[in-house]
């Protein structure tokens, strides 16, 4: 580095620039201690007296309790696994699901048909389509083979074909 | 006003505090910088109104932006960008590059000089600012104390950190680009 090489700006006149008298820097200070005095600072409210966040905590801790109760209603699998169904009887179990047949589905009674005592009795045969299990029951002397004993085989095909009840083609052979 | 000013470590401990001794170390900052600004902030902009409002208004940048500054560099490196960052600003905003009033210092050639009388004050002003301008930060900032207000060394280096030896090839470097801006703008 060579300072002593001559350059352009060595060349210039740079001039004086200007200072203020220190009464402007003793305003100055002034001046500027007075904007910061008069800015308040934002005030900081706790959330917890905020009326919206007490409004959405009562709303949540409301939802939780009602799903909670919800919840304690509903019957689990688990209650009824446990339920003693040696304890209801045969009769039962058929007058329950007669009077109710509409709510369960057909290949659902058709998976648990074995585990109803003497099934083979029961007095529904459209509920399954199985001819060969009619004309069992029929010859069965119990008390619901009495509703089917007056009855003949070509009114029953003529009662199902009048419900558009659908037979396998296996069934029907 | 004419107190003891503590180190700057101390002044910066003091502004990040959360009590009047914030406040205190304001002061410090505005007694002790103040004068440097306004001459540089007055090269930059031409007059006094202008510089005046700029001025106040670095001050008041710092002090809201107090916790930003973590001492990474020297205090007054960092004033001085809040200083040209506002300057520039202000200059763009106004679309101004060179509004000189009347008590504005202007640059003009030495009689002995070949370019004396051939230039206007206000051009050399104009083009020297601009490459002044073009500078990197550090390099600007050296060859403004030196060139324009005369700093030693040491001083530069009390105000912005880094070593003399540092400080001076900032400046040969300022120069060196400053001498090309100039001899091109010269020379058309």
């Amino acid at each position: 580095m060579k300072d002593n090489e001559q350059h352009i700006i060595d060349e210039l006149n740079k001039g004086i620039t200007p200072l203020p008298s220190d009464d402007y820097f003793a305003q100055l200070h002034a001046n500027i201690f007075s904007q910061i005095e008069t800015s308040v600072p934002p005030k900081i409210i706790p959330l917890y007296k905020k009326n919206w966040f007490l409004l959405s905590t009562a709303a949540s801790i409301t939802l939780i309790i009602s799903l909670a109760l919800f919840q304690g209603n509903e019957p689990t699998e688990k209650v009824v696994a446990e339920v003693d169904w040696n304890s209801v009887s045969r009769e039962e179990v058929l007058a329950y699901v007669d009077n109710n047949i509409d709510d369960f589905e057909t290949e659902e009674l058709i998976k648990h048909l074995d585990s109803i005592p003497h099934w083979e009795h029961a007095i529904a045969p459209e509920s399954n389509n199985d001819l060969s299990q009619i004309k069992e029951k029929t010859s069965n002397s119990t008390e619901n083979d009495e509703l089917f004993k007056d009855i003949d085989k070509e009114e029953i095909l003529r009662y199902l074909e009048d419900e558009y009840i659908e037979l396998d083609d296996e069934l029907l052979n | 006003m004419h107190q003891t000013i503590p180190d700057e470590a101390t002044i910066i401990t003091y502004l990040h505090r959360e009590d009047a001794t914030s406040q205190l170390a304001l002061g410090w900052i505005i007694e002790q910088h103040s004068k440097r600004l306004y001459t540089t902030i007055r090269r930059w902009v031409k007059n006094h109104e202008d510089t005046n409002d700029i001025l106040q208004e670095v001050f008041l940048k710092i002090w809201k932006n107090k916790h930003q500054f973590q001492g990474n560099s020297a205090l007054f490196s960092w004033i001085y960008r809040i200083a040209y960052n506002e300057s520039m600003y202000f200059l763009k905003k106004e679309q101004r590059h060179s509004a000189v009033e009347l008590d504005s210092p202007l640059m003009t050639f030495q009689p002995s000089s070949e370019h004396f009388g051939k230039i206007t004050p206000e051009e050399i002003s104009t083009w020297l600012m601009e490459a002044v301008n073009e500078l990197p930060e550090k390099q600007r900032m050296v060859f403004e104390y030196k060139y324009y207000d005369d700093l030693k060394y040491e001083e530069i280096a009390n105000l912005t950190g880094g070593s003399v030896g540092g400080l001076k090839a900032n400046y040969f470097h300022a120069v060196q680009k400053i001498e090309t801006f100039l001899k091109t703008k010269l020379n058309h």
